[in-house]
């Protein structure tokens, strides 16, 4: 393969991890967690604790999506093995002298 | 139906004809700017948006007599609106702040008009209840779509080639849906830009601007709005929304581009381009399309064109699964 039809290939399943990525975040937050209620006889402490929970798993999933493109990132720089490339990993920010033998 | 698909057609000569005589005028006019990535840096007449948002504006006036449509003339009022912030950019340079601030009032047609649904329809989901929450995504999605093709206008042909194919799912998706105005309205947005690609392909004898990029962003995002394709529109753009958010993370915060201290790509001597090897340079998806080696300027846009055709092909297929 081509260094040029690798990189095609590469970001191409990028491109289709970050749709699935998209479509998973999306039905989760809506097909999952709004549906998601306390029974109507519930007394309003318990309402408020399944809407705090509602709120936190809606957050979580979208921080884990906001995330997943960091992840994309750096599967793309080690899928290319392009080191020059900037990586949300700290170890590659480590100057190659300071690293350990 | 008919008549309105008649009068998407008229933007075709419009844009063609628009685009050659304003890259005359404003070569005269001495409104150029070097294509850096040429031998000899040529002079290259600037802002050709204002040919792209007269032809959209005139074939969306038509489209709006003959249908009568709130929709048509939502969209040509938002491409007005954040053209015209384009073309302050573009005579003034203004900072990346202050543009995003004034794009919002790119939004303000589709608010004003109630041209949105607050309904959008999710795969598998099903039409969403988001009647609080949506006119304030309305709001955030006008100034997000207008810098998301703003981020990739960056070499010959680039913007108008990507703007066209990522529109064609969302043409699809009206004609399956029967939608004939959003139909016209597409057609006439795709035809701007295939007037005007003859004059922006690689080498570029105009380039768009601000006003260009920013119109066409704003415009393709009243489209998905007004049509209902939200998702549909956002799968389309995942290579440029990749971008945006890769350059965004590498420079933490909304930075003009001409600011930016580290190139994310090299010219090298031989009028080749090459990734910068530097770590603190921007990600861009050209920095990552320059991984394999160095490439000419349209190569680099052509292997953009094959990573689009494939976010395409995955938004036509989330636009079957929403039908599902």
């Amino acid at each position: 393969m081509t260094a040029k039809l690798r990189v095609v290939v590469t970001i191409s399943v990028l491109i289709v991890a970050s749709w699935v990525i998209l479509l998973l975040s999306a039905f989760l937050i809506f097909a999952v967690v709004v549906p998601f209620s306390a029974p109507e006889s519930s007394s309003a402490l318990v309402k408020l604790g399944y809407d705090t929970a509602k709120a936190v798993a809606g957050a979580a999933i979208f921080g884990m999506w906001f995330y997943s493109f960091y992840l994309l990132r750096d599967s793309y720089v080690r899928l290319t093995g392009s080191a020059e490339t900037p990586s949300s990993s700290s170890s590659r920010q480590t100057p190659d002298e300071n690293r350990k033998a | 139906m008919w008549e309105e698909i008649a009068a998407s057609v008229f933007a075709l000569p419009a844009s063609y004809v628009m685009t050659k005589v304003l890259a005359r005028y404003l070569m005269r006019r001495g409104s150029v700017v070097p294509d850096a990535h040429k031998a000899g840096q040529p002079k290259v007449p600037r802002p050709g948006g204002p040919a792209l948002i007269v032809s959209l504006a005139l074939s969306g006036a038509l489209i709006y007599l003959l249908s009568g449509d709130l929709r048509v003339a939502a969209v040509v009022l938002v491409a007005v609106v954040a053209g015209a912030v384009g073309l302050l950019d573009d005579l003034r340079t203004l900072s990346g702040p202050v543009k995003v601030a004034l794009l919002f009032a790119g939004s303000l047609p589709l608010l004003i008009l109630e041209t949105y649904s607050s309904h959008p329809v999710l795969p598998f989901v099903g039409p969403l209840r988001l009647t609080i929450i949506y006119p304030f995504l309305v709001l955030l999605a006008i100034p997000v779509t207008a810098n998301t093709f703003n981020m990739i206008d960056v070499y010959n042909g680039l913007l108008t080639g990507f703007s066209a194919l990522a529109t064609l799912p969302l043409l699809v998706a009206f004609v399956v849906l029967g939608d004939w105005a959003m139909v016209a309205v597409t057609l006439a947005y795709i035809l701007v830009l295939v007037g005007f690609f003859p004059f922006h392909r690689n080498p570029s004898r105009i380039f768009p601007g601000d006003s260009g990029s920013l119109a066409l962003g704003a415009a393709y995002g009243a489209i998905v709005i007004t049509g209902r394709l939200e998702v549909v529109g956002i799968v389309a753009l995942i290579p440029a929304v990749l971008n945006s958010f890769f350059v965004l993370s590498s420079v933490k915060g909304f930075v003009e581009h001409r600011s930016m201290k580290k190139r994310p790509v090299i010219l090298r001597e031989d009028f080749l381009l090459e990734a910068s090897t530097d770590r603190d340079a921007p990600m861009t998806l050209s920095r990552m399309v320059l991984a394999g080696g160095p490439l000419r300027e349209e190569d680099i846009v052509e292997t953009i064109f094959v990573l689009e055709v494939v976010a395409v092909a995955l938004a036509i297929l989330t636009f079957v699964m929403m039908r599902w």
